[in-house]
């Protein structure tokens, strides 16, 4: 959960470096490029016709896309800004032809961690990078669509 | 941190949960229901209340962004109710960025957060080696510590003006 670089992203205490500060690190240090991470992505299994522009998946046409603006670390070149002022600059939104309302919160939270197999629980402290977007966009397929997004 | 043995490995190791990459290069981003959003510009206020997000505990950062994941492998995990509020006012600012074309009002403020996770005990091959499955309960909304928040009104790409 960005308790990840977002709950995004949630860091064990023990660590003691939050998903932002290693990722900075990691970008001053440099170092080798790495593959971006394509996961797999829900997907409908109906196909597309003619009224969506000869799309197959809906759910992929209707995906908005990324800012242009990189922000490279060891792993790759991803689309995205640091949380921090708008006129620093750094666009919070990651989507791009995007028109809406935006929110963006880099915090720290603590909580408990429970191993449901065992029972046993840890304390953690996580950090997180989390936002979300609503209003509308141009998608893949070129039209424009409303909808939110969380970044987690 | 070495992979883990073949034995079951328990879960109270690192955790990271993300969406994972679009594959229209979208990072970390999932849609969400438009009504789980709340937002009141003129009263400093919004809010983005959301359950059963499913996401990936990829366990740590660089294990989510390097291709083949080589620490655990991924989980399946889910985010069972994420409650985050933005209030308060300690900065408005007007930006017009045309270098990276976006605009708007923006207010910076504080914001919380109250959210629980789940991560299913997972087997190979998803995961390297066997995982017990578990759980996260955050403390109390108000012992987040805001580092940034803001909310705002924008506007980028083809929309810039």
């Amino acid at each position: 959960m960005g308790l990840k670089g977002t709950l995004s992203r949630v860091w064990p205490s023990a660590l003691n470096v939050s998903r932002r500060q290693w990722l900075r690190k990691a970008a001053v240090a440099g170092g080798g490029l790495g593959l971006i991470s394509s996961l797999p992505q829900r997907a409908p299994a109906d196909d597309g016709d003619e009224e969506n522009g000869g799309c197959i998946l809906q759910a992929q046409c209707g995906q908005p896309l990324p800012i242009p603006h990189l922000t490279t670390i060891p792993f790759g070149s991803f689309h995205f800004f640091f949380p921090g002022p708008a006129d620093a600059p750094a666009n919070p939104s990651v989507i791009t032809d995007f028109r809406g309302v935006i929110g963006q919160a880099d915090l720290d939270l603590t909580g408990t961690g429970t191993d449901t197999t065992t029972g046993l629980t840890g304390h953690y402290a996580f950090h997180t990078d989390m936002r979300f977007m609503k209003g509308q966009f141009v998608a893949l397929d070129g039209k424009v669509h409303t909808g939110a997004f969380a970044f987690i | 941190m070495g992979p883990p043995t073949p034995s079951t490995t328990s879960s109270l190791g690192p955790h990271s949960f993300d969406p994972g990459v679009l594959p229209s290069l979208g990072f970390w981003i999932t849609a969400i229901p438009e009504d789980s959003i709340e937002f009141e510009f003129d009263e400093a206020s919004a809010s983005m209340k959301v359950r059963d997000v499913c996401v990936f505990d990829a366990f740590t950062i660089p294990n989510s962004l390097t291709a083949n994941h080589p620490l655990y492998g991924i989980g399946r995990a889910k985010i069972d109710s994420l409650v985050l509020r933005w209030s308060g006012i300690k900065r408005t600012v007007h930006v017009h960025d045309v270098a990276d074309k976006f605009s708007g009002d923006f207010i910076e403020d504080s914001a919380t957060v109250q959210v629980m996770a789940t991560t299913q005990a997972s087997s190979p091959p998803l995961t390297i080696g066997a995982f017990h499955g578990f759980r996260f309960v955050s403390d109390a909304a108000v012992t987040t510590h805001t580092n940034f928040a803001q909310i705002g009104k924008m506007q980028d790409g083809v929309f810039f003006v």
